[in-house]
């Protein structure tokens, strides 16, 4: 075969896009996947179905849409302690651009721990293993079993908040969901089965993430395509708490030099 | 205390092994001296170079001389990746598009930030490299290649070794040869070795690889290796970024209709 040949692949994609997603031709027409902007898209769909969208392909519903974005305004928060708005907070102390700002916190909130987009993935991939060893009726001790332990409590992602810090978001979700008629779909169901026993033994309950993540496969989406929608779900409270520090006069928590305690080597000298 | 109170228990101050600041007697806001893992900054930049300062901050101790200069020429096999390649070309599109200055390097770092060409890619490299250092590389490679399609488009046979357009990274071969020559690298030694038992496959060592057996033979843990391969391959990025700014924005093709194929 020559080399040309054995180069194809990358020949006939050189100085060429090949999409799936969409297409803009200037002063004419956008399309979202198959949707033309100037007639199915303004004024008929909403940023979110969109943003959905163009993440996974998949066009949701309004209802879900709205729920969801309800959810979005649940990562929301405009408080600079979360950790994402403290970036957002240091990056307006340094007198950045708002976008600077909100990327840095974006990426802070790129988390195994937070954010809902990587936990998004990982708690829909983890909850979705436990409803299938439900189904196939495991136990709910061997249920705590298959995941990783923390000082003798499951780690289920979505299910670590305390019992006695109820998360304040789960009843708006449940209002709103009610309020737009989307059904209570089996991985709700199970979430709120596995909370209930999580809550009598081990002091956890279902958390916004939790909850989320069975909303989304219930609505049919994989853990892989909620992470891309909610890649940047953190990005409204973070704004906030840019806001909140851009003008101020004082820096964002100061600190003496001894409010950092020091762990390491004691003073020495270079050899 | 209770074990729900325990779970959930934020320290009352940040630490860190690495800085001491020392205040002013007559403003606990500001320091007069800092000391690095124990040594004074000030004596650094007087004894020390900047890599050898680097490699103190994430290792905790000061390289010998053959470290540092094994570090530094490795510094500069990677400190420039060259414009085709993603990170830099992701500055220079930042660039010529009127993107702030000081975007660019964060722009270009986030693109090398994954597990194709980026940090997560030299941290799972070194983990290869440190489950496998004591295997045999033709053995190795035999078992590691003998599963994959013969007519696959792109090889990767494992993190930090792979083919580029179906070819070996000529360029990052000879250099991982020139550091060779010119270094003790036990590890680069091996890399090279598992290099060459895997070229049938048109797969070889990348630049993943090559910092990531360096970074393991100067004691440099996974995670580090990875983020300080960011760290290394920055000059290049900011180079070629920071040209861009000075150019129109006509300056870079924008694909006509034709050239978009939307399926």
């Amino acid at each position: 075969m020559s080399l040309i040949n054995d180069l194809k692949l990358w020949q006939s994609s050189r100085l060429k896009i090949s999409s799936e997603t969409g297409f803009w031709k200037g002063g004419n027409d956008t399309w979202f996947s198959t949707l033309s902007m100037k007639d199915q898209v303004i004024g008929k769909l909403s940023y979110i179905q969109i943003l959905v969208l163009n993440a996974t392909g998949k066009l949701p519903s309004k209802d879900f849409a709205s729920w969801l974005e309800i959810n979005l305004i649940g990562l929301s928060y405009p408080d600079s302690r979360i950790w994402c708005n403290q970036i957002a907070a240091y990056s307006a102390c340094a007198s950045n651009t708002p976008s600077s700002a909100v990327a840095a916190a974006i990426l802070g909130a790129d988390s195994r721990a937070y954010g809902g987009s990587q936990t998004s993935e990982s708690g829909m991939n983890q909850l979705n293993e436990a409803f299938i060893r439900r189904q196939n009726g495991d136990s709910w001790d061997t249920i705590c079993q298959s995941v990783p332990n923390r000082n003798g409590k499951p780690m289920f992602i979505g299910f670590a908040r305390p019992v006695d810090k109820d998360d304040e978001r789960i009843q708006p979700y449940e209002t709103s969901r009610k309020s737009l008629n989307l059904v209570k779909g089996q991985y709700l169901t199970f979430a709120f089965e596995l909370s209930q026993h999580l809550t009598e033994h081990y002091s956890l309950a279902v958390n916004s993430g939790g909850y989320a993540n069975a909303m989304f496969l219930d609505h049919g989406f994989t853990g892989t395509e909620a992470a891309r929608v909610k890649s940047y779900a953190i990005s409204a409270g973070a704004i906030a708490s840019y806001r909140d520090n851009i003008k101020r006069t004082t820096s964002f928590l100061p600190q003496h030099c001894d409010d950092i305690h020091y762990t390491g080597h004691a003073p020495r000298e270079l050899p | 205390m209770s074990s729900k109170k325990k779970d959930f228990s934020y320290s009352e101050k940040v630490s860190t092994s690495i800085t001491k600041e020392i205040a002013s007697p007559d403003n606990p806001f500001v320091s007069v001296k800092q000391l690095i893992h124990g040594y004074d900054l000030t004596s650094l930049v007087q004894e020390r170079s900047f890599l050898d300062t680097v490699f103190l901050l994430i290792t905790g101790h000061l390289a010998t001389t053959e470290q540092e200069k094994l570090l530094n020429a490795l510094a500069v096999a990677l400190c420039n990746l060259g414009p085709r390649a993603y990170p830099c070309r992701a500055a220079m599109v930042a660039g010529v598009s009127k993107s702030n200055a000081g975007n660019l390097l964060p722009i270009g770092l986030s693109v090398a930030s994954g597990a194709d060409g980026g940090s997560k890619e030299v941290e799972e490299s070194h983990h290869f490299i440190a489950t496998h250092i004591n295997d045999d590389p033709s053995a190795l490679a035999n078992e590691l290649t003998s599963h994959l399609e013969k007519e696959s488009d792109e090889f990767v046979v494992t993190a930090g070794f792979s083919s580029q357009f179906k070819h070996p990274h000529e360029l990052y071969i000879s250099l991982a040869n020139t550091l060779l020559e010119q270094h003790q690298c036990h590890t680069l030694e091996w890399a090279l070795l598992f290099s060459q038992a895997i070229s049938h496959t048109g797969a070889s060592i990348n630049p993943c690889g090559l910092a990531a057996a360096v970074l393991f033979d100067l004691g440099i843990p996974a995670r580090e290796s990875g983020v300080l391969y960011q760290f290394l391959i920055a000059p290049g990025i900011l180079a070629h970024g920071l040209e861009q700014t000075h150019k129109p924005i006509t300056s870079i093709p924008f694909l006509s209709d034709d050239k978009y194929e939307f399926n």
